[in-house]
C-alpha cells in the first residue's frame, strides 16, 4: 500500500517537473496529492518509522526513472549516462545483498522500458507513464516480497518457537506416559508376585504360619497348615499355639522359644505337635523372626515327619538285628568252632597214637596223612576262632615284657623246618640301635609273624626269606632310666623271593578267605586266613600292615607296630658280655650263597669288631683261607653254610679238616657249620664220619641263625682251653633239643604227679639235662612245697586224689600275688587232650598244657619255652598302683 | 595170643620192670573195684593208666586205660573187666627190646 502510495508521489513529481500539468489535468492531480498527503497524515507512525527507506528509495527511483526518461526523450545521452550510473550506484549503495533479485527485476524492467523506448517510440510521455507504473509495479513487488520475507522470517521465528514448546510439551507428555505405564507395569509384577507368593504358601506342602513375635498369636497360616492341625483358619488367626495346645511337649516349646529368641531362627527342630483330633505328631520344623508388614513376626515352617520316623525306626530296627545277626554268626562261628576243635584234637590224639604203635609201611603212610590233614584242619579252625574273637572285640592283648630277638628268632626256629624242608633260607635282621627289651603281647606279635612267614614259606619256591626289624622312631627316654620306658615304632619285615602278587589283588589279599587268585588255593593250599588274621591283630595294636610285590620277584610284607619300652631296658640287647673280647681283631671267613645270611652274620660279627669277609661258595673258601695262610694272615674262624651249591659246607670242612694235617689234628682255623634243621640227623652222621665232631675247634649251629648263639659257638671254638667234656654236653644235646641249641640252664622242678611210673618216667626223661627234679604226690603237697622253695618250673598233674591240680595252680598263683611274687612257670599234665581241659588249666593260672602220655621230646620243648622268656608280675596289680 | 614186641629206649630200662609190676596190680585193681562197682575208682584207674603207657612206648596200655576209662564212665562192667583182661593178656605177651 505504501508502494503504491509512493508510486503515486513520485508520478505525480515527475508529471508536474517533467510535463507542465495543462488546467484540465490538475483537479485530479490535486485530488491525488491530496489522499496521498492524507493518508501519509492518517498513516501511523510506526509504520512510517519501519517502511521509511523504501519510501525514501521508492522516491529515488521515480526520479532517477523521470531522470531516465526525459533523457532518452530528449536524446540528451549525457543525461542518460548519468542517470543509469547514478541509478547503478544509488542501488548498489541502498539496495540490500538480500534483495539483489528484486533489484535484478527493476534493472530488467528499466532495460526493458528504454529498449521499447528506443525501438518503437510513442509519445514520450507516454512511455513515461508506462514506465513509471511498470517500475512502480516492480517497487511495489519488490516491498512485498520484502514485507512477505519478513512476514516468513518472523512467522517462522514463531513458528519455530511454537514447535519448540510443542515437541517440549509432547517429549514431557510422552515421559509422563512412560512413567505411567512403568508404574503400572511394576504393579502388575508385584500383583503378579503376590499371587505367586501366595500360591507357593499356599500349595506348600509344608505347613506356614505367621506369628506375631509378642503375643504368639497366628497372622496367616496356609492350607497344608489347615489340614495337618485339623483347626480352620478362623480358629487359628488371633490365637497362639499355646492356646490352641499344639506343643506336646511344653519343654520343647520353651527351647524353641529360647533359640528364637537367642539366635534368631530355628532350623529342623524335632518336636511333638498336638493336632485339633488330639492325635501326637513327630514334627519338624524351622522358624525365623521376620518383620512382616512393619511388625516383628516369626515364620515358622512346620513338616510331619512320621513317614521320615517310622523308615528310621525301621532302619534301627533292621541294624540292630543285623548287628544281633552277626553277633549271632560270631557266637555260632566260634562255637562251631570249638566243637569242631574237640573231637579234631582227640581226632589227632588218637592218630598220634595209632602212630606210635608198630604199623606197617602203607599204614604209617595213611596215619600221616591222617595227620597232615588234621593238623591243616586244626589250624584253618583255630584260624576262624581266631577271627570270630578279633571280629567280636573279645580278643584283647596283653601287656607283658619280652625281648623282640627272642620272639623273632624262636618264631623263625618253629618254622624252620618247613623252610628247610623248601630249602629256603630263613635269616632275621635286627637293624642297629633298635630296643629289644619290650612290653607288648608276645603271643600275638608271634601269631602274626608265624602268618606273614608261613605265608612266605608257601609262596616261595626258591631263595630266601628275611625278617628285618627296624626302629622307626628313636624313643624319647631311651637313655634315661624313667619310670615310664616311652613308647617305639618298629617295622617288622618278612620279604620272600616268591611269586609275587599281582597289583590288582594286594588290597584283596588281607580280606579273609581270599589269595591272591582263585586258582591259588588248588596250588599252594590254605584258608586265605591267616593275612586276615594278621591284619586284624596288626589293627588292634594301632598298628598297619604293607605290602610291596614285584611278580616273580618275590613280595614284602610289612607291619608297622608300637611297643612300649620296658623301664631302663634299652640297651638289653646283648650276648653274655664275658665271651665279647674273644671276637674283637678276629679274622672270620663266611662261606654262604645267600647274601642275607653273610650280611646278617657279618653285622653281628663286625659289632663285636671282628675282621669280616665273605665268599659265596666252598672253592673259593678254600682260595681265600689258602691265600690267606700264604699271606701270613690266616684267619682265626670260618663260618660255613653246610648247604652251598657243588662243594657243600660239609666237604668244604672235611677239606679244611683234612688240609690241616690228620684227622684229629687241629686246623689253624676254627670253624663253624651252619646246618639246617631238616637233614639234621644226617648231617650230624657226617660229621662224625669226618671227625668234625670230636675236634674242639669245630661246632655247629642250627639255622635259622640266632645271634647269641653264633657268637657263643664261635667264643667257645676259639678258645680251646675250656673243658672239652663239659663243652660236649653242652654243644651236642640230644636230638630232640637240636631245636632250641645252646647252652640249657640248670633248673630246679617241681614235679606235682600222683602217679609213681610217670614220676619215675619223668625223672628219667630229664636225667641227662641240668635239671633238678623233685617230687610232691598231691596238689597240697605241691602247694607246700612251692610255697617252702622256690622252683624255675612246676609240671603240675591236674587230676590227683584230694587237692587237684586245678586247685593247687589257683592257690599257689594267688599266693604269689600275695607275695608279690614273680609267678613261677607252671606246665598242665592232663591225660585228656580236649580243649576243655587244656583252658581249663589255663585259666587256672597255669602257662602252658601238656597232654599224657608225655613224649621225652615234647616235655623238654615245653619246659624250655615255658622257662625262656622273662617273667614279670604279670598277675600283680601292684605296680599299676604305683603309677598313680 | 602171640608175643608182642615192643622197642623200648635204653634210657628206661630200669623203669620199665617195675612198671609192668605196677600195672598188673593196676590190672588187679580194675577187677577188684569192677566187683564193688567202685566206678569211680575205675575212672581214675582207667585215666592214670592212659597218662601212663604211652610214655613208657607202651601205647596199648594208654589205650587200655582210656578205654576202662570210658566204660566206667558209660558204667559198662563188662568192658571194664574185658580191659582188665586186655591190660594182663597185654603184659604177659610182652617182649621188650631195649634200644
Amino acid at each position: 500500500m505504501q508502494l503504491t502510495l509512493l508510486l503515486q508521489i513520485a508520478y505525480l513529481l515527475a508529471d508536474y517537473f517533467i510535463y507542465r500539468p495543462s488546467a484540465g489535468m490538475l483537479a485530479p492531480r490535486v485530488f491525488n496529492i491530496g489522499v496521498v498527503a492524507a493518508f501519509l497524515f492518517i498513516m501511523p507512525r510506526p509504520l512510517f518509522r519501519r517502511h521509511w527507506r523504501g519510501m525514501v528509495l521508492g522516491v529515488c527511483v521515480a526520479i532517477m526513472a523521470s531522470l531516465l526518461a526525459y533523457s532518452l526523450a530528449e536524446r540528451r545521452t549525457g543525461l542518460l549516462l548519468v542517470t543509469v550510473v547514478l541509478t547503478m550506484m544509488g542501488a548498489g549503495a541502498l539496495v540490500p545483498w538480500d534483495n539483489r533479485w528484486q533489484f535484478a527485476l527493476t534493472l530488467t524492467g528499466l532495460a526493458a522500458m528504454a529498449v521499447r523506448y528506443a525501438v518503437a517510440p510513442a509519445s514520450a510521455a507516454d512511455a513515461v507513464h508506462r514506465w513509471i507504473a511498470l517500475i512502480g509495479a516492480a517497487g511495489l513487488g519488490h516491498c512485498m516480497t520484502v514485507l512477505a520475507q519478513r512476514y516468513r522470517r518472523e512467522m517462522t521465528a514463531r513458528v519455530k518457537t511454537l514447535d519448540e514448546n510443542h515437541r517440549e510439551l509432547v517429549r514431557e507428555i510422552t515421559q509422563r506416559e512412560a512413567a505411567v505405564a512403568e508404574r503400572e507395569r511394576a504393579q502388575q509384577q508385584l500383583l503378579e508376585s503376590e499371587a505367586k507368593l501366595r500360591k507357593v504358601f499356599e500349595t506348600s506342602l509344608d505347613a506356614i504360619a505367621i506369628n506375631h513375635l509378642q503375643s504368639g498369636h497366628y497372622i496367616e497360616v496356609n492350607r497344608e497348615f489347615v489340614s495337618l492341625f485339623g483347626y480352620g483358619v478362623d480358629e487359628v488367626i488371633g490365637r497362639s499355639p499355646a492356646e490352641l495346645g499344639l506343643w506336646a511337649r511344653p519343654e520343647q516349646q520353651r527351647v524353641l522359644a529360647e533359640q528364637l529368641e537367642s539366635r534368631g531362627f530355628v532350623r529342623n527342630m524335632e518336636m511333638e505337635v498336638r493336632t485339633k483330633d488330639g492325635r501326637l505328631l513327630p514334627a519338624q520344623i524351622s522358624a525365623a523372626v521376620a518383620e512382616v508388614d512393619g511388625e516383628p513376626c516369626v515364620v515358622s515352617v512346620t513338616r510331619d515327619i512320621t513317614l521320615a520316623k517310622s523308615a528310621e525306626a525301621e532302619l534301627i530296627a533292621a541294624r540292630e538285628a543285623a548287628l544281633a545277626a552277626s553277633e549271632a554268626k560270631s557266637e555260632f562261628v566260634s562255637n562251631i568252632s570249638h566243637e569242631i576243635r574237640t573231637p579234631m584234637n582227640a581226632m589227632l590224639g588218637t592218630a598220634d597214637l595209632l602212630s606210635d604203635t608198630a604199623l606197617s609201611f602203607e599204614q604209617r603212610h595213611f596215619v600221616e596223612t591222617i595227620q597232615a590233614n588234621g593238623s591243616a584242619m586244626l589250624a584253618l579252625v583255630n584260624g576262624v576262632l581266631d577271627l570270630a574273637r578279633v571280629e567280636s572285640g573279645r580278643l584283647s592283648l596283653e601287656k607283658v615284657e619280652f625281648n623282640l630277638r627272642d620272639l623273632a628268632e624262636k618264631t623263625l626256629e618253629a618254622l624252620a623246618t618247613s623252610a628247610h624242608e623248601k630249602k629256603l633260607e630263613l635269616a632275621t635282621r635286627i637293624m642297629p640301635g633298635v630296643p629289644l627289651a619290650l612290653i607288648g603281647d608276645p603271643v600275638r606279635l608271634r601269631q602274626i609273624l608265624i602268618n606273614l612267614l608261613g605265608n612266605a614259606i608257601k609262596f616261595t619256591e626258591r631263595g630266601e626269606i628275611i625278617v628285618t626289624i627296624e626302629a622307626l622312631r628313636k624313643p624319647a627316654s631311651a637313655d634315661g632310666p624313667s619310670r615310664d620306658g616311652g613308647q617305639g615304632w618298629f617295622r617288622i619285615s618278612v620279604a620272600d623271593t616268591g611269586v609275587g602278587i599281582p597289583v590288582e589283588r594286594r588290597g584283596a589279599i588281607f580280606t579273609e578267605f581270599a589269595q591272591a587268585n582263585s586258582s591259588t588255593a588248588r596250588e599252594y593250599g590254605g584258608s586265605g586266613l591267616g593275612l586276615a588274621i594278621a591284619k586284624r591283630l596288626v589293627e588292634l595294636m594301632n598298628g598297619r600292615i604293607e605290602v610291596e610285590s614285584e611278580v616273580g620277584k618275590g613280595s614284602t610284607f610289612s607291619i608297622v607296630v608300637p611297643f612300649d619300652l620296658q623301664t631302663g631296658a634299652a640297651g638289653a640287647d646283648s650276648v653274655q658280655t664275658g665271651n665279647e673280647p674273644l671276637l674283637r681283631g678276629k679274622r672270620v671267613l663266611i662261606a654262604d650263597d645267600t647274601l642275607a645270611n653273610r650280611v646278617i652274620a657279618g653285622e653281628w660279627l663286625a659289632e663285636r669288631s671282628a675282621e669280616v669277609m665273605g665268599v659265596i661258595d666252598g672253592p673259593r673258601a678254600l682260595a681265600e683261607v689258602e691265600r690267606a695262610r700264604l699271606a701270613g694272615h690266616p684267619y682265626d674262624a670260618l663260618l660255613i653254610d653246610a648247604r652251598m651249591p657243588g662243594m657243600d659246607g660239609i666237604t668244604l670242612a672235611q677239606n679244611l679238616l683234612s688240609n690241616g694235617g690228620d684227622e684229629n689234628s687241629i686246623p689253624s682255623e676254627a670253624l663253624v657249620l651252619m646246618l639246617t634243621s631238616d637233614d639234621l640227623t644226617l648231617a650230624l652222621a657226617r660229621l662224625r664220619e669226618i671227625g668234625f665232631d670230636s675236634n674242639v675247634r669245630c661246632g655247629y649251629v642250627v639255622k635259622p641263625l640266632k645271634r647269641s648263639e653264633l657268637l657263643t659257638m664261635l667264643t667257645r671254638v676259639l678258645s680251646p682251653i675250656r673243658n672239652v667234656e663239659q663243652e660236649r654236653s653242652e654243644l651236642s644235646p640230644p636230638a630232640a633239643t637240636a631245636a632250641v641249641a645252646g647252652p640249657l640252664r640248670p633248673l630246679r622242678i617241681l614235679l606235682a604227679e600222683d602217679s609213681i611210673d610217670n614220676r619215675l618216667l619223668i625223672k628219667a626223661f630229664l636225667k641227662q639235662y641240668p635239671y633238678t627234679v623233685e617230687f610232691a604226690e598231691s596238689g597240697q603237697e605241691a602247694i607246700d612245697r612251692v610255697i617252702a622253695a622256690p622252683f624255675d618250673l612246676v609240671l603240675m598233674d591236674i587230676q590227683m586224689p584230694v587237692v587237684d591240680g586245678y586247685t593247687a595252680v589257683r592257690t599257689i598263683r594267688e599266693w604269689e600275688r600275695g607275695q608279690r611274687r614273680v609267678p613261677v612257670p607252671i606246665i598242665a599234665l592232663t591225660a585228656s587232650a580236649l580243649d576243655e581241659a587244656v583252658r581249663k588249666s589255663l585259666d587256672a593260672g597255669c602257662d602252658a598244657h601238656l597232654s599224657k602220655p608225655v613224649r621225652k621230646a615234647t616235655l623238654i620243648e615245653a619246659i624250655l619255652r615255658a622257662t625262656a622268656l622273662p617273667r614279670a608280675l604279670d598277675h600283680d596289680p601292684a605296680p599299676a598302683e604305683a603309677k598313680h | 595170643m602171640s608175643r608182642v614186641v615192643v622197642h623200648i629206649d635204653r634210657d628206661l630200662s630200669d623203669l620199665v620192670p617195675g612198671f609192668l609190676a605196677r600195672k598188673r596190680e593196676d590190672a588187679a585193681a580194675i577187677i577188684r573195684a569192677a566187683e564193688i562197682s567202685d566206678y569211680g575208682a575205675l575212672a581214675s584207674i582207667g585215666h592214670k593208666i592212659k597218662g601212663e603207657g604211652g610214655s613208657y612206648g607202651l601205647d596199648a596200655v594208654s589205650e587200655i586205660g582210656a578205654a576202662v576209662e570210658q566204660a566206667a564212665k558209660a558204667c559198662d562192667l563188662a568192658a571194664v573187666r574185658q580191659c582188665a583182661q586186655q591190660l594182663a593178656e597185654f603184659l604177659d605177651n610182652l617182649e621188650i627190646v631195649y634200644d
